[in-house]
């Protein structure tokens, strides 16, 4: 297990769950990354669909994992930013509340540099 | 007890390594874990030995969960095997395509050890009882008069192998799926074999399990004008699950299913088994506001219907009234 990731354990997760960790601390870099690229992309007026279905996508990986390695609210977060954006991308308005989405997503991702 | 072999599939390798660890700690060791329907298809594909059974991810790339479920239930080996599906609560509306495409059971995300336990069990429960109903196939084909396996009378048990007939539990779970709307249009109707205590007792497992099967194809039988699905709840008790406007005349059902039972008076007598007496139940349905406790109990309450019997319930409605 790399230094930096056993720093940030959470108090009490079993050590069957340790290693987990270390996969979900190293995924969470890439995935700050993507949702920087993908939020760029949506300001520029590209292809909003398209990306918001990414983000939700990678806001239910968030959200699967997240409460179980320690950080519930992060995973909570994670669920309602992924409902928000499935129920308007199903809706066919993926933008339709993209104002109150966005600092929603800018959240998220503060919340994961922190684990960094 | 013996390990169940399973095959987890999940394209977040965070939580494919979560599920691991827990399945790990509730004793579940003989996991095999990989990234994408794909990859699943190809593990079934070449493994030597069969799974017991199958943890989908619902939300994958390219194929998903609910496709794959489908594949793996095509293929003749699975067409029964347990398959659990995972779902996050955002996805959940995709179960009831998961149930009817064969899925079994589901668990949400984020994992929670107690209701993952309770799903295993499930499952568990489920290998047993279609190891129990393999052995009497296999004693069946051997013409054994000494039956190796151990069946319960109380216990449910797939009697027939029909795509109608499905385990009780599997039934119970699909109910619980079912939207308000589609819930209102399903009717649960009991069937209660009033002497299958004594033919449990006058013949071995084999002889019991045909004698099960007879009465579930004449049953089958008289309702095949409509959709149906049938489980053997265990005590001679057989639950069925149809359209709500399918059965108008539970009483004429009884009479159809009575003469469809009695042309195979002299099978029975030759056998030394009593003629089954069928007693079926009024058709029960859940209402628009049912909560999740009523639907729970709908196959309970067919059940207690049918072992009341009609001209009993009458009766004992008038006596309300």
């Amino acid at each position: 297990m790399d230094s930096t990731a056993a720093k940030k354990l959470p108090a009490g997760l079993p050590d069957v769950l340790q290693a987990a960790h270390q996969v979900f601390i190293n995924l969470t870099t890439d995935r700050i990354l993507r949702i920087e690229v993908l939020t760029q992309a949506i300001h520029k007026g590209e292809d909003a669909a398209s990306a918001l279905i990414e983000i939700a996508q990678i806001a239910h990986k968030i959200a699967g994992v997240a409460g179980t390695l320690g950080y519930p609210e992060i995973g909570d977060n994670a669920r309602a930013l992924e409902q928000k954006l499935k129920a308007d991308i199903a809706a066919g308005d993926p933008l339709r509340h993209w104002t109150t989405i966005a600092p929603e997503i800018e959240t998220l991702l503060d919340d994961l540099e922190a684990l960094l | 007890m013996k390990d169940l072999r399973i095959l987890a599939v999940d394209d977040d390798r965070a939580f494919q390594m979560v599920l691991q660890g827990t399945l790990a700690q509730l004793g579940y060791n003989d996991v095999t874990s990989v990234p994408s329907a794909a990859a699943a298809l190809k593990v079934i594909r070449n493994s030597p030995h069969l799974f017991d059974g199958f943890l989908l991810d619902i939300e994958m790339p390219e194929v998903d969960g609910v496709e794959l479920c489908r594949r793996i239930r095509a293929m003749s080996v699975y067409r029964k095997t347990p398959i659990i599906m995972v779902t996050s609560l955002a996805d959940k509306q995709y179960v009831y395509k998961a149930f009817a495409a064969g899925a079994t059971d589901y668990f949400t995300k984020p994992l929670d050890e107690i209701e993952l336990r309770a799903r295993l069990q499930v499952m568990r429960q489920l290998v047993d009882e279609r190891q129990r109903a393999l052995d009497l196939l296999d004693e069946l084909k051997s013409w054994s008069d000494l039956p190796k396996s151990k069946i319960k009378f109380d216990a449910p048990l797939s009697v027939i192998s029909a795509n109608w007939m499905v385990e009780f539990l599997a039934m119970q779970n699909h109910l619980l799926t079912l939207n308000r709307l589609q819930l209102f249009g399903h009717a649960a109707i009991g069937f209660t074999v009033t002497n299958a205590s004594e033919a449990f007792r006058l013949t071995d497992q084999v002889g019991y399990i045909d004698y099960l099967a007879n009465i579930a194809t004449v049953i089958a039988e008289t309702l095949k004008t409509s959709p149906f699905s049938m489980a053997h709840a265990g005590q001679g008790d057989f639950v069925v699950l149809t359209n709500r406007t399918a059965v108008s005349d539970p009483k004429g059902l009884q009479d159809e299913v009575r003469t469809g039972i009695a042309s195979y008076q002299k099978l029975y007598g030759s056998l030394g088994l009593p003629i089954p007496t069928i007693q079926v139940g009024r058709p029960v349905s859940a209402s628009i506001f049912s909560q999740r406790a009523e639907i729970s109990s709908l196959l309970d309450r067919a059940r207690m219907s049918s072992q009341i019997g009609l001209e009993e319930g009458f009766t004992a409605q008038k006596q309300w009234n």
